[in-house]
């Protein structure tokens, strides 16, 4: 196995929620980041670099400026990070990458957000906007439903097939008091009976959006040395970016992420079949599927038959999505796919209670954006 | 009763000048797309320069209409509201004869849509505009049926049956030091380039590199295993080999059917093989044909 190219030394996260009001996402971003900070052991003055999302709030431009001076920092590196869901996986490695060209020492990546009721949408003028828009195709449903459709044709694959994903995360999420659907567990029954939103998509194979923030605190591997908490070290990363919008997918049944994940295990001198714990970013039931095929756990299109041989839980053989993925936990919009890295540090620092997994020495975490379009593969160690 | 789609308020397109001429072309009932005259791909949608080869040298044409589904969605709870009148409606990723994607609306057929179906330009006023939705071709018609089971099957026997235009296959493999060897047993091929490390690593490859037959070798598995499957033999092989293997690298290899001729088991179809990076390292076309095993 490689060195380590940093290592993450705190993690925040805020309690998911359905609804804010009279609340910004830069408040939210300062609860979050606090967190973090003070999880990691240090001072705030010892951030000096700063990592954020794009738009935050009313704030389209000058956003890393805005959140520094409302922190109270002076970074000397700062940036957003713009990768839709793959944005905080991206984060983490574009922290170690600023951390070991010299350009800070202590970075945090911050993602918030708040959800008021009749929120205004951003004015899209982009291709999708005007050549899918106009034939009815809005939003992400309608893109995902497209993959899946594809995957079904290709391969054969089921709708239970897929219901098995959702049913997993939501039982996965009994677990975690602070999951959106804590207390309502729902099996692949429950998942087929739900509405067809757009075929072959029902409603509960889709993240509940909501209002919250994740942050973690990235330093390098010397410094972690110091710090009270036990290290989760970067020992590998890869990203790809190939398209936006569906129509022009290279491939509607296998994703960027196969390359990023196959750069991130070459990176850190592992492979899929060592990892303790599978923390792939799940939108919908469609990614997890396709993240499962990429990575090599099993034959393309085999995904349904590799579900039934494996149990997903913290107890299982391939525990998947511990925290409940966001299918379980709710989506915090750009935030949602840092969960993803947050409970995965929880279950290499040992740290995470009653959902803890057993041997916790690596980790996968995947972060994914727009349609699957934007992709960051980490390979995470405990140190 | 059926819906009225002139009538909904459905959201308009946001043209600009540079792509004023689809939606010109799609008012009067037709689907015209950019072409690129420096790499003679087409393009969709609109650019200023060719997404391919970043030419400029883009020109207008109008297109043949015909397509094929990639994917389609019935759409229950559409993304804006102006679509709840005409909900459940189908979407579908449409691909063009000319090669690109488009996502389109699909009106519907006698049948079900399912993914590989035949479409066809059929304009359509929707939201107070004319835009280029697509129609499955109907199978043919009972007469034209009957006439088409006196003529014979030429895939009768084949174990896979008829593969359909468009289908396609891919098969994943790692390569190993092991086909470098196993290569040069049956072939006798000791270029140095597969086995001094030292100077292949100083060679333009960089690296130890696998005989091109065994970047190849996958498309023979893909053609004899998947699509059109069992019995199938190359006729013929147009094929290029733009970016060298290593070992222990993971290959990616992909046939789609192109043509199908009905009266013999002959298909012409595309090939490629990538790395695990997804870089292209062979690409062309072949003919192969499938020897009919059942009953033989
Ligand atoms: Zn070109």
């Amino acid at each position: 196995m490689s060195r380590a190219r940093g290592a993450i030394v705190g993690i925040g996260e805020l309690k998911p929620q359905r609804l804010t009001s009279g609340v910004t996402t830069l408040e939210m971003i300062a609860e979050v980041s606090r967190l973090a900070v003070f999880d990691a052991g240090l001072e705030p003055g010892a951030i000096d670099g700063l990592l954020v999302g794009p738009q935050v709030g009313e704030t389209p431009q000058h956003v890393p400026a805005t959140i520094a001076e409302y922190l109270g920092l002076a970074p000397t590196m700062a940036n957003v990070v713009d990768l839709g869901g793959a944005s905080g996986a991206g984060m983490v490695w574009r922290a170690a990458a600023a951390i070991e060209a010299g350009m800070c020492e202590t970075v945090l990546c911050v993602l918030a957000n708040n959800r008021e009721e009749a929120a205004p949408r951003s004015p899209n003028r982009n291709p999708i906007r005007e050549f899918d828009v106009p034939f009815g195709a809005s939003g992400a449903n309608i893109s995902y439903a497209l993959l899946m459709q594809a995957h079904m044709a290709q391969h054969g694959s089921t709708a239970r097939d897929f219901a098995l994903i959702a049913a997993a995360a939501r039982a996965n999420a009994q677990l975690n008091p602070d999951a959106i659907f804590f207390g309502k567990p729902a099996d692949a029954d429950a998942v087929l009976a739900s509405p067809m939103i757009a075929s072959p998509l029902h409603l509960y194979e889709i993240v509940m959006p909501v209002a919250g923030g994740e942050a973690v605190i990235v330093t390098s591997a010397e410094r972690a040395l110091s710090l009270p908490r036990r290290p989760v070290h970067l020992l590998g990363a890869g990203e790809k970016v190939t398209h936006r919008a569906v129509s022009q997918a290279p491939s509607l049944t296998s994703g960027p992420l196969k390359s990023a994940m196959a750069r991130a295990f070459a990176q850190s001198g592992t492979g899929v079949k060592e990892m303790d714990l599978l923390s792939l970013y799940d939108c919908y039931t469609i990614m997890v599927a396709t993240t499962i095929e990429d990575a090599g756990l099993c034959a393309a299109g085999a995904f349904g038959a590799w579900l039934r041989d494996h149990d997903l839980s913290h107890r299982g053989d391939k525990p998947l999505n511990t925290h409940g993925g966001q299918l379980g936990f709710g989506q915090p919009d750009l935030a949602g796919g840092m969960t993803h890295v947050v409970e995965a540090v929880r279950q290499l620092r040992g740290d995470a209670g009653e959902r803890q997994i057993g041997k916790a020495g690596l980790a996968l975490v995947t972060g994914n954006g727009a349609t699957m379009s934007e992709a960051t593969a980490l390979v995470l160690g405990a140190g | 009763m059926p819906i009225d789609f002139n009538a909904l308020k459905t959201p308009a397109p946001t043209s600009t000048a540079l792509t004023q001429p689809f939606w010109d072309a799609a008012a009067q009932g037709r689907l015209k797309i950019q072409h690129c005259e420096d790499c003679g791909k087409a393009v969709f949608y609109p650019r200023p320069i060719c997404p391919h080869c970043w030419g400029k040298r883009l020109v207008w044409k109008e297109v043949s209409g015909k397509g094929r589904l990639k994917s389609f969605s019935q759409v229950h709870k559409p993304g804006h509201a102006g679509w709840l009148p005409a909900a459940p409606y189908v979407v579908g990723l449409v691909e063009l004869a000319e090669g690109p994607t488009m996502l389109s609306f699909i009106l519907p057929g006698a049948q079900p849509p399912r993914a590989g179906d035949a479409l066809q330009l059929a304009p359509t006023a929707i939201g107070g505009r004319v835009l280029p939705a697509f129609k499955p071709v109907e199978t043919a018609t009972e007469e034209e049926a009957a006439m088409s089971t006196e003529t014979k099957d030429g895939w009768a026997g084949v174990v896979k049956g008829r593969p359909q235009v468009g289908a396609f296959a891919e098969r994943t493999r790692r390569t190993r030091a092991s086909d470098i060897e196993a290569f040069t047993d049956i072939t006798g091929d000791r270029n140095p380039l597969h086995y001094d490390r030292a100077l292949a690593e100083r060679s333009v490859f960089g690296k130890l590199i696998v005989q091109g037959g065994v970047t190849s070798g996958i498309l023979n598995a893909l053609v004899a295993e998947d699509l059109p499957g069992p019995g199938t033999v190359f006729l013929e092989v147009a094929w290029k080999f733009v970016k060298a293997v290593g070992v222990d690298e993971e290959i990616t290899g992909r046939v789609e059917v192109k043509e199908v001729r009905p009266d013999k088991p002959i298909c012409k179809i595309e090939t490629s093989v990538r790395n695990g990076q997804g870089e292209l390292c062979l690409t062309g076309t072949a003919t192969v044909f499938t020897v009919p095993l059942q009953g033989a």
